[in-house]
């Protein structure tokens, strides 16, 4: 589903001198539908800037992002604007922290305008574990686990054949992170292919079938 | 697909122009004969539903690119195609045309986009009017239609638009844009000058439109916070160029061009 070929990509910093982060120093990894691979590795290590870059949320210096089947792929590292927004649309989405939506609209129209019914989107913010009233509140106000599970219902709102996962479950009580690894879980099993960054692997959950360290801007084992 | 909007290496020049000027990498104003460059070989294009952005400080030429797009501007070289149809220097009953159905624009503030003098509805509908829209019955009907989608109430209506608030004006211009429903919805520092509230009111209900019409947008502001709500692309523009183009969350997480790096450095939050 996902196949990375020495990704590298270096940030420029004109405002501090020109410094120069050798953040990704050629990075090849591969995931295939209904596997999850978790990249764990110390903080600066690249692991979040791996998962930007085939977001297309940063763009990557060389090498390429293979999604999709082997002979009908697209590289990400490549593709027009128009072509990765269609892949967000339809085939990738990306669980962060942050909140990168508008902030006065209702959590359960959020949830809907990522892909689904008005119905559907209560259901899926119930099954995150977003307390009922809070469906209809704007989510400015929402604590970072809040916030994680509203991102987290709005990328299941339709089903996209890969999910990439930035410390998903990071600001979650263990009550919701187990609800949401389940999740995940079933997710994988329906044929989902997930990339997740975690700094604690969750060992206990069956969702996880690798596990890859960086180091440094390369995978070291 | 047809591009809705197309810009294709468009220099404009403010000024007679001299054999020193505009050097590819050059100052805007050129040091012989003052004349300059607001627009040096800029090309876009923005398709159906899409939402771009001009960012960029002021002077950098954002305004002239829109006033281009506009038909208000005839560029000194290169092409500007509407729908296809190659719309450069084109004038007369056609530009006409084109204007009142093709191009909805709001402008910065509410006295070059609207006749103060008229009502809301009036504004509205001498916009239909200009497109060649009869009949009190359909056109008041529309007129109210889009004064409650642009959440103004509708028994202000009526009411002179002289004596609406700074926020309410601007509503008023987005109505009487969308009165024809036209593909593409320019729009030029939309909410400047408005208090910040009024701005959260503007942005949102932009974007609700956007959402449910899927009408194409051409947005330029200096402000990257009105750009992040808006566009899904997003052009850089310094002295006439464009130094950076991508996907808006791509420029802001991962700007490349040190004067982007400069833009997102300095927003206030």
């Amino acid at each position: 589903m996902l196949r990375v070929i020495d990704l590298r990509k270096r940030y420029v910093r004109h405002l501090l001198g020109g410094r120069v982060e050798e953040v990704l120093r050629g990075v090849d990894l591969e995931v295939d539908a209904g596997e999850c691979l978790v990249v764990t590795g110390p903080s600066g290590s690249g692991k979040s800037t791996l998962l930007r870059c085939i977001y297309r949320q940063a763009l990557p210096d060389s090498g390429s992002i293979l999604l999709g089947p082997p002979g009908d792929s697209i590289d990400l590292a490549a593709a027009s604007e128009r072509e990765v927004l269609e892949r967000r649309r339809t085939t990738v989405g990306l669980v962060t922290q942050f909140l990168d939506v508008v902030p006065r609209v209702g959590a359960a129209d959020l949830v809907a305008q990522a892909g689904c019914s008005a119905q559907e989107a209560r259901r899926l913010l119930d099954r995150v574990g977003l307390p009922g009233d809070l469906h209809d509140v704007p989510p400015a106000t929402f604590s970072g686990g809040q916030r994680q599970l509203l991102n987290l219902a709005r990328a299941l709102a339709r089903p996209r054949p890969l999910l990439l996962l930035d410390e998903a479950t990071a600001s979650l009580d263990p009550s919701r992170r187990h609800a949401v690894l389940r999740m995940l879980e079933e997710k994988k099993h329906a044929g989902t292919a997930l990339l997740a960054v975690f700094h604690d692997v969750p060992t206990a959950a069956g969702v996880v079938d690798r596990v890859v360290t960086m180091r440094e801007g390369r995978i070291a084992a | 697909m047809t591009s809705i909007l197309e810009v294709v290496d468009v220099s404009v020049r403010y000024g007679v122009g001299c054999e020193r000027c505009a050097p590819a990498d050059g100052p805007a104003r050129c040091p012989v004969c003052g004349s300059v460059w607001a627009c040096r070989g800029l090309s876009f294009d923005v398709d159906s539903g899409d939402v771009m952005g001009i960012v960029g400080e002021s002077g950098s030429g954002k305004s002239t690119a829109l006033a281009c797009a506009n038909l208000d501007l005839v560029p000194l070289s290169g092409r500007v195609r509407l729908l296809g149809e190659d719309v450069t220097g084109i004038g007369g009953a056609r530009r006409r045309e084109l204007r009142a159905e093709a191009l909805g624009i709001v402008c910065q503030t509410p006295a070059q986009g609207l006749d103060l003098d008229l009502t809301a509805g009036g504004n509205v509908v001498s916009r239909m009017l200009a497109a060649g829209a009869r009949g009190y019955e359909a056109l008041r009907r529309r007129a109210s239609e889009l004064v409650q989608a642009t959440e103004l109430p509708l028994e202000r209506m009526d009411a002179v638009t002289s004596t609406f608030s700074g926020g309410m004006q601007q509503r008023v211009q987005v109505a009487r844009a969308l009165a024809t429903r036209p593909p593409i919805l320019l729009l030029d520092e939309p909410t400047s000058g408005l208090d910040v509230s009024v701005q959260v009111r503007l942005l949102d209900l932009l974007r609700r439109i956007q959402l449910e019409t899927q009408v194409a947008m051409l947005v330029v502001s200096h402000d990257l916070g009105v750009i992040r709500m808006l566009a899904d692309r997003l052009l850089v523009m310094r002295q006439g160029r464009i130094v950076e183009r991508g996907l808006t969350d791509q420029l802001l997480n991962d700007p490349r061009h040190p004067y982007t790096q400069l833009l997102v450095s300095s927003q206030l939050s």
